[in-house]
């Protein structure tokens, strides 16, 4: 049948991107507890010693982030006509909204988290609060433009 | 999933040409994936996707795409 829709070139890569969306956030998303758990041990057993891992996993953690951001803003694509066409644009431009809103509901959420409990005031640590808001800045549109990308594979 | 007021006759176009989608979006410099969902009426083309379409096709703008009466 004429109308079948071959695998293309441009096709497998973008399949292969997609997978490359998810691996990395998932990845991320672990670093994001990971930094998270060892901060909290850290602070808790206030042992030092722990502190080069926990950097470590903070490079980590920012290096994912930002690599994550890298490909959904799409950098090694822009060249390629079709790769960045304006179905891929309308996805970036549709996930790097969720992302605005995302950080802005985190912000929201911590903003509410810190006048509850018994107290008035109850303090949110800074490095939890940026962590989790980077994660949602970064995975939430990662995972939506993988999605959106997916869903128009299987338009039919 | 359609819920956009334009309606196309782009498949159909593309089948009196003979060409597959990927040909199509060879033709125009899309990718395949943007033809798929703009024949699906999921995804609505910029005025210059639309042109280079109906330019591709052989035909008017308007022949390829119609707003629901």
């Amino acid at each position: 049948m004429g109308n079948t829709p071959a695998a293309s070139d441009e096709d497998r890569i973008s399949y292969r991107r997609r997978w490359r969306l998810v691996v990395m956030s998932v990845v991320v998303w672990i670093l994001n507890n990971v930094v998270n758990a060892t901060h909290d041990v850290a602070q808790a057993l206030n042992l030092g010693s722990t502190r080069e891992f926990d950097i470590a996993v903070l490079a980590g953690f920012w290096l994912g982030a930002l690599i994550l951001v890298w490909m959904v803003a799409g950098v090694s694509v822009r060249r390629n006509p079709v790769l960045n066409d304006e179905l891929t644009k309308a996805h970036r431009a549709t996930a790097i909204q969720l992302g605005y809103w995302g950080l802005l509901a985190i912000m929201a959420l911590a903003f509410a988290w810190s006048y509850s409990g018994r107290h008035v005031f109850v303090p949110v640590s800074f490095e939890h609060l940026i962590v989790t808001a980077v994660t949602a800045g970064a995975v939430g549109p990662a995972l939506l433009f993988a999605l959106l990308d997916w869903k128009a594979e299987k338009v039919a | 999933m359609p819920d956009s007021p334009l309606r196309n006759r782009l498949k159909e176009k593309r089948a009196e040409h003979g060409l597959t989608q990927a040909e199509l979006a060879a033709l125009v410099s899309v990718s395949r994936k943007t033809i798929n969902t703009v024949e699906n009426s999921v995804f609505v083309p910029s005025t210059v996707l639309a042109l280079k379409l109906a330019a591709a096709l052989g035909c008017r703008v308007e022949e390829l795409f119609q707003l629901e009466e």
